[in-house]
């Protein structure tokens, strides 16, 4: 029987695959620019994007890993406790740089009567050992030789494989919202504007749907699972507007109450599990819109804050923004409309600056934007 | 193109075998399509590369016919040359491309004076160019002597020499072998099946074995100050890993020749159970020792003109061995470990000592395994001196610490596949012999097919190391 069912089924399913993908790689090689090679290798990465099933296969990958016996799969390490981390910490960046470019940027924002902190956001643990752990030390104390005011948030939330477990996502290398909404408290409070955080003014709610994070996305739902995604919203109404701009410098404006800083795509269409990118429920920075403003009428006695980030800034953006007038958010990484991060806060003219990234914002980036991106601020 | 893609096993494959089950077999058709596929094959990986095989096509054909006119007018010495010159041709192209950069460097770097003479080439290898030269020689050795009649048509020849199944890594097919099934191969359902079912297994030693061993090992010999443990699991995963590695390209290879009702010859034999050098050699890459035997050692004489032939012999087949898998000194290097040790045990005639002494026969498995593992870390070692620091790592030189993190941490990822595959290298027990006739070894080799897709899905891992040969 298995003779006779054999050589039909097996090539039955390779022609299924040859159906799925024969008109993408016609259409592919066809509208692909350059000689054959570019093709060649177009073809290959739309097959794999476009392959019959493809969900099913990521998630059966990440099943046989596990079974198997393995932690590492594509890359990524799953730890004892079933967390996800990266298991390759590319190089260090020369930290006497970075806290040059910090310095800098703070010297002068200090000499215009504007407090500025240089907030150490928590991270996951690495693959590379304590490596990362002692380069952030090393830069957070080379901050505070040259004057700069430092607050590391690192104990706070990844201290512990149980404050992990309390305030990472398993599967995405983000802090969850429970830290974010802790840290935007501590955060206020520092500044004086605290009331905004007391913890019977919000609701937390929860996504209906599980959330698989960048980590997750690689290995599959089989190898360690999914997270849950929670989120804030105050209780209290407000008159809250939100400007994001684009990379040609161009805003989107949506105004109304708190509800028009989360994306609707993420709250009302739920979150693809495979594609999507729930983490982002708050609109805010990324490549998208590499900078934002918050506007919330009446909030914090009309103070301004500024806040240099990276994706860890995107949620605590949004959560601040309860407790501050005007909030300006940049990711120094992309390039917002021709104007430089330095001029753009330096004409919002904020009371205090806050320049904040995790951990990771100190490895050698593989040439998506410049290394020292984050922390070379030149004026143009 | 590599079996192991999305694109050949989704695209190239079905549409291969849809033409080949739906032409008839009458004039040749299935022949061009096979041909007209085998091209598309090649051209898949570098589109030029493909002229350079056409060449080698149309040099060999002129050549035998040529060769086969002056040998039946009774010009000897003009067919003599003939050959030669067709045999030379087919070397020049192998040197050109495959050793050219070599040379010039090892040039520039001996002779520092002739740096402005000799320019560095950088010459890109074409893929799978020592197995189809091989094959070339083969047809021109195999007419000459009489062992197949030269091929007069130009499809047959270019099919012989392109077929994709065997093309970028064997097994190396004599044309003597080939020249019956061009046209008198016929598709069974029943090697349809065999074949089918024999690429699923090759896939998955490929696949599921020889990739996760692969991570292993490249960790381990890219590592800095690696312990005496973690270099001995390197060593020994690539020992599986490129065993699984060419062994399953081998299993497909021959599976889908099956499938397009072609015979070839198997090239591994439990190689690791070995006793000896020279029975390694009996086991491992067969189709490679074969060619190497009958068409270099024997010609030169082999071991028919005394002990000092038969030494020159042994040193001028392993400089070749070596030199054939790549344009290295490791490769050198590694050859001529191998011909030491063969020249060694035929002198002392040690096969036939180790089948009358059961303490010889009981040592000489785990001594040639050793010497097996410590000549592939020659062969993977990116330069020699990086083999000596990687061999004296494994011997505890330098103070290298007896266990460390990374040995444990790569031992606990690796260890059901370092299971897995030493199971593998061993023979079946009797009783499990016809396991692989059942439905539940077919399943289970689909269900495994179906793992193997995960990892080409999510771009894992997925080295090939004889593509470079």
């Amino acid at each position: 029987m298995t003779k006779i069912l054999f050589p039909v089924v097996v090539p039955l399913a390779l022609f299924a695959g040859f159906l799925r993908l024969a008109p993408v790689a016609a259409w592919v090689a066809r509208e692909a620019g350059g000689g054959a090679r570019e093709r060649i290798a177009a073809v290959q990465k739309a097959c794999r994007a476009e392959f019959p099933l493809r969900r099913f296969f990521i998630d059966l990958n990440g099943l046989y890993v596990r079974c198997a016996g393995r932690r590492l799969c594509n890359n990524v390490m799953r730890m004892e406790d079933g967390m996800l981390v990266r298991a390759k910490v590319g190089a260090i960046l020369d930290l006497d740089r970075c806290a040059a470019g910090v310095s800098d940027i703070a010297a002068e924002f200090a000499s215009r009567g504007t407090r500025v902190i240089y907030a150490q956001l928590p991270g996951k643990p690495d693959g590379g050992g304590d490596r990362l752990a002692a380069a952030t030390d090393a830069l957070l104390a080379g901050l505070a030789s040259s004057g700069v005011e430092t607050l590391d948030l690192r104990g706070r939330y990844a201290g512990s494989s149980g404050l992990l477990a309390r305030y990472f996502f398993r599967t995405d290398h983000h802090w969850n919202m429970d830290a974010v909404f802790d840290a935007a408290g501590v955060l206020a409070a520092m500044l004086g504007n605290g009331s905004a955080f007391q913890p019977g003014g919000w609701a937390r709610r929860t996504l209906p749907v599980p959330f698989l994070g960048s980590q997750g996305k690689r290995t599959g739902r089989w190898f360690a699972g999914t997270d849950e995604l929670s989120y804030y919203e105050p209780l209290s109404k407000g008159a809250y507007r939100i400007e994001l701009v684009g990379g040609d410098g161009r805003p989107v404006v949506h105004e109304g109450g708190f509800e028009v800083l989360l994306d609707p795509e993420v709250l009302v269409a739920g979150s693809d599990v495979h594609e999507g990118n729930a983490y982002k429920i708050y609109r805010g920075i990324g490549g998208v819109s590499p900078c934002v403003r918050y506007r919330h009428v009446g909030a914090g006695g009309g103070k301004r804050l500024a806040l240099i980030g990276d994706s860890f800034v995107r949620p605590l953006g949004a959560l601040l923004s309860a407790a501050f007038e005007d909030v300006l958010v940049v990711d120094p990484r992309y390039p917002c409309g021709g104007v430089s991060v330095r001029r753009r806060v330096r004409e919002f003219a904020p009371d205090v600056l806050i320049v904040g990234y995790n951990p990771f914002a100190l490895v050698r980036p593989k040439g998506v934007y410049a290394p020292y991106a984050f922390f070379e601020f030149p004026e143009e | 193109m590599l079996f192991t893609s999305i694109e050949f096993l989704f695209l190239f494959l079905p549409l291969v075998m849809a033409g080949h089950i739906l032409l008839p077999s009458r004039y040749g058709l299935r022949n061009a399509w096979l041909l007209a596929a085998s091209l598309a094959f090649y051209a898949w990986g570098e589109p030029a590369f493909v002229l350079a095989m056409l060449a080698s096509i149309v040099f060999n054909y002129a050549a035998a016919l040529c060769e086969e006119t002056a040998r039946r007018s009774g010009l000897r010495r003009a067919s003599a040359c003939i050959f030669a010159v067709g045999v030379a041709g087919n070397l020049a192209l192998l040197g050109t491309w495959k050793y050219a950069n070599f040379a010039t460097s090892v040039l520039r770097e001996w002779f520092p004076s002739l740096k402005g003479a000799v320019p560095q080439t950088s010459f890109l290898l074409p893929i799978g160019i020592s197995f189809f030269t091989f094959q070339a020689i083969s047809y021109l050795a195999d007419a000459r002597r009489g062992a197949a009649p030269v091929q007069r048509n130009p499809l047959s020849l270019a099919l012989y020499i392109a077929l994709f199944p065997q093309l970028i890594a064997g097994p190396i097919v004599r044309y003597a072998d080939f020249l019956g099934q061009i046209a008198g191969r016929r598709v069974t359902m029943d090697g349809f099946y065999g074949g089918m079912l024999r690429f699923l297994v090759g896939f998955n030693k490929k696949m599921l074995v020889a990739n996760t061993l692969a991570e292993v090992a490249d960790a381990a010999f890219a590592r800095q100050g690696i312990s005496v443990c973690g270099a001995w699991l390197g060593a020994v995963a690539y020992t599986f890993q490129i065993y699984y590695d060419f062994g399953g390209y081998s299993d497909m290879a021959i599976g889908l020749g099956r499938m397009f009702g072609f015979r070839f010859p198997e090239n591994f034999n439990c190689p690791y159970l070995s006793g000896s050098a020279t029975e390694f050699w009996r086991r491992w890459h067969m189709t490679l020792g074969g060619w190497f035997r009958d068409y270099v050692y024997i010609p030169l004489g082999g071991s028919r003109l005394g002990k000092v032939r038969m030494l020159a012999n042994l040193a001028v087949v392993w400089t070749l061995t070596g030199l054939w898998h790549g344009a290295n000194w490791t490769f050198i290097l590694w050859g001529a470990f191998y011909g030491v040790l063969i020249a060694a045990e035929k002198l002392t005639r040690l096969p036939e000592r180790i089948e009358r002494s059961r303490t010889l026969a009981v040592l000489s498995h785990p001594l040639t395994l050793l010497a097996v593992v410590c000549g592939w870390v020659l062969f993977r070692a990116d330069s020699l001196p990086a083999a000596c620091a990687y061999l004296g790592a494994m011997f505890g030189s330098d103070g290298a610490p007896a266990i460390d993190g990374f040995c444990v941490f790569w031992f606990r990822e690796a260890a059901v596949f370092l299971v897995v595959a030493a199971a593998g290298c061993l023979p079946r027990p009797a009783r499990l012999r016809g396991l692989s006739a059942t439905g539940f070894f077919a399943v289970a080799q689909v269900v495994l097919f179906a793992v193997g897709v995960s990892c080409l899905v999510m771009k894992s891992h997925n080295p090939f190391i004889y593509f470079n040969f």
